[in-house]
């Protein structure tokens, strides 16, 4: 099985690396290896070696997938993968 | 207190002057700075303070009898207003039972905002009574999910959570309250008003290698999502379909996106779509999936879906992008603009254009049934031209609500309230609920079943207690009729747990709710009925005996491709 390697910048929020090793593992993925820096400035760092349960799972949706997530700052992928944006901040409510 | 003391006993014991000051105070302060008028809840333990802070408070609590029911009919208020809707219940079995109804606006992307109580920070972690990790079973459901444990940053905190659940793609937000937290004086600072982020207008710069692609399309079709009408480009949608005559098909949620009378429109793909749907997305050579996310319900078998077309994918959400699909162009951002400044040439479709409009006439549902049993699709059919466009219906899950969507009219998406990516049986009533409340002159019909409405029949009570006139259709089949139809057909007929032959006698029920409620045996009963139910000023429920072997056609099978389509 393929591995990718993910790194993110992570918010030191409560929850927030459950909420990320959480929606790793439930888009399909295992996590092979983890490592997380000590916090600076409210951030740490976080590498995770991935692995696809199944085929159809892709890095490239996963990583943007996790750039969703409002506790990461930052996605370090790998060099093909292409996160675009984050999901326009545009708000649902009527404009008054 | 000296012996000779005439003061009153109650001036001796009477509490010292509360604060308005608490934690719970600034909940209640904060919901109505927003600018939210109703919320439904229930109380319990860890929750107390802020239903303390409730009375005399400008908002309206709604108080259901179950908090699943609480979530539901936030969401469906929440899809009427394109703002959050709020739910709130107390700490462990309260939180617990509101998950349902959080995983449900998950799935279908809709903005809420859950308060739930917790115990005290200081046992949080000690399995305390009524402790549940509700933050943690939140995670996979929520858009986003907060734990409060300063009361100064309760004003800052819930409104971030609106902030969040009604900004790019709209989800439920949770933010847990300790009970601690709710009780302390809190002198948060003056938090700025809510900052109103502009539309971003933004879109991938792709439309010009869009445009070629289509150009060079002989069989080109629209597959509209529920992100149309999220993405507020319902009328964007429209104004493309009117100047390309593309031929049009939606998912479940993008019902109502389309005009329903445009001749272009093919009507629901998918598993119980239309004949002309699934074929003409078959046999296309360019899929533009406009908010639609390659949903296993729609496509059948995912290899066999569109097999010979490109795809152009339009999505809000990048992550929605080629996650199932793999897609030649790809244009993430403001699907409005998108579909404006979408320069879609010179079209030569004609062809294709009328091989899709002669299978629709071809494949035109015919309503006439056999004998005198009330056939459903034609009662649906009726009851939704007699509404008009002032309709809503709010569906439960199963046969009756593939009905609604292949057999009623829907000219806005938030006419059609359903229960799509979950598919939750026990929305439709609580849904009603919500959905009256807020379109108190829109014709709020709930469409359940025999199965379903037990899910959250309880509800009754509360459209009794706030004299909400929503109308409920149920449709008895006296079985669980869509798990018979794949009993019938995929399990060879080996019919195990679907016979309801014992139900109540609904009418009965309702009644010993105070709710008006009348039996509907036979097709001829059927214009008054209906009649009846729509001029109803108070809750009603008519109590409807269909063909309990009738069945949702076409339909599908598990696993086939869309062309596979069974028929009646
Ligand atoms: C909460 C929940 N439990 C189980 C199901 C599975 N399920 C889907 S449809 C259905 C039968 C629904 O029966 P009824 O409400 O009577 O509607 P009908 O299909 O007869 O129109 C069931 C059990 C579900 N969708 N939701």
């Amino acid at each position: 099985m393929n591995t990718n390697l993910l790194s993110v910048s992570l918010a030191e929020n409560e929850g927030a690396l459950t909420r990320l090793i959480g929606l790793v593992e439930r888009r399909g993925f295992s996590i092979n290896a983890l490592d997380k820096s000590a916090p600076t400035g409210g951030e740490s760092r976080i590498t995770m070696e991935v692995c696809a349960r199944e085929d159809a799972r892709r890095i490239d949706i996963l990583a943007r997938q996790v750039s969703r997530l409002l506790d990461v700052n930052t996605i370090f992928a790998p060099q093909d993968i292409h996160v675009s944006e984050p999901t326009g901040r545009q708000s649902c409510r009527p404009q008054s | 207190m000296t012996a000779q003391s005439t003061a009153p006993i109650i001036a001796d014991t009477a509490p010292a002057p509360r604060s308005i000051n608490t934690g719970a105070h600034w909940v209640v302060r904060t919901l109505e700075q927003i600018g939210v008028t109703r919320i439904f809840g229930y109380p319990g333990g860890s929750i107390m303070p802020v239903y303390d802070a409730l009375v005399g408070s400008r908002l309206q609590h709604i108080l259901v009898r179950h908090e699943q029911a609480a979530a539901f009919a936030a969401d469906a208020q929440a899809r009427l207003t394109g703002t959050a809707g709020v739910c709130l219940a107390t700490s462990g079995p309260g939180a617990t039972n509101l998950l349902t109804g959080i995983a449900n606006a998950y799935m279908d992307s809709v903005p809420m905002v859950i308060l739930t109580g917790q115990v005290p920070t200081s046992v949080m972690g000690t399995d305390a009574f009524q402790e549940i990790d509700i933050f943690g079973m939140s995670l996979p459901v929520c858009k986003h999910s907060i734990i409060v444990r300063d009361p100064d940053r309760i004003p800052e905190l819930i409104r971030q959570a609106f902030q969040i659940a009604e900004t790019g793609r709209p989800g439920p937000v949770l933010v847990d309250l300790p009970k601690d937290i709710l009780q302390a004086e809190a002198h948060p600072p003056i938090s700025p008003s809510r900052p109103k982020p502009g539309p971003s207008r933004s879109i991938s710069p792709r439309l010009d290698a869009a445009t070629a692609l289509l150009a060079s399309s002989k069989r080109p079709v629209l597959y509209i999502g529920g992100g149309v009408a999220l993405g507020g480009a319902v009328d964007a949608l429209r104004d493309f379909m009117s100047r390309t005559g593309i031929p049009a098909v939606a998912t479940l949620k993008g019902l109502g996106c389309s005009h329903p009378d445009a001749q272009n429109f093919m009507g629901m793909l998918g598993m119980h779509g239309s004949r002309e749907a699934n074929m003409a997305v078959q046999e296309s050579d360019l899929l533009i999936c406009c908010g639609a996310r390659f949903d296993d319900r729609a496509t059948g078998r995912p290899d066999g879906f569109a097999p010979s077309a490109k795809i152009i994918h339009m999505d809000a959400d990048s992550a929605e992008i080629g996650k199932l699909r793999t897609v030649d162009i790809a244009v993430h951002g403001n699907l409005a603009a998108a579909l404006y400044a979408f320069d879609t040439g010179y079209l030569d479709i004609s062809d294709w254009r009328d091989i899709c409009l002669q299978r629709k006439r071809e494949h035109a549902f015919d309503y006439d049934a056999p004998g005198n049993g009330i056939f459903a699709p034609a009662m649906l059919r009726q009851l939704s031209e007699a509404a008009g466009d002032d309709f809503i219906a709010t569906c439960d899950v199963g046969q009756h609500q593939m009905w609604v969507a292949q057999h009623c009219r829907f000219n806005t998406p938030e006419a059609h309230l359903t229960s799509a990516g979950l598919g939750a049986m026990g929305y439709g009533l609580p849904a009603g609920i919500g959905a009256t409340l807020q379109c108190p002159n829109k014709k709020v019909v709930t469409i359940t079943g025999d199965g379903s409405i037990m899910m959250n029949i309880q509800e009754l009570a509360t459209a009794r207690r706030y004299n909400i006139p929503v109308r409920i259709l149920l449709l008895d089949n006296s079985s669980l009729g869509l798990v018979r139809q794949w009993q019938e057909h995929f399990f060879e007929e080996n019919y195990s747990e679907i016979d309801l032959y014992d139900n109540p006698d609904f009418a009965d029920v309702a009644r010993a709710f105070g709710v008006e409620a009348f039996t509907v045996h036979s097709r001829d009963q059927v214009p008054d009925a209906i009649e009846r139910l729509l001029n109803a000023t108070g809750p009603i429920l008519a109590h409807v005996l269909i063909n309990p072997r009738e069945n949702v056609w076409p339909l599908v099978p598990p696993g086939k491709s869309n062309t596979e389509m069974m028929e009646n």
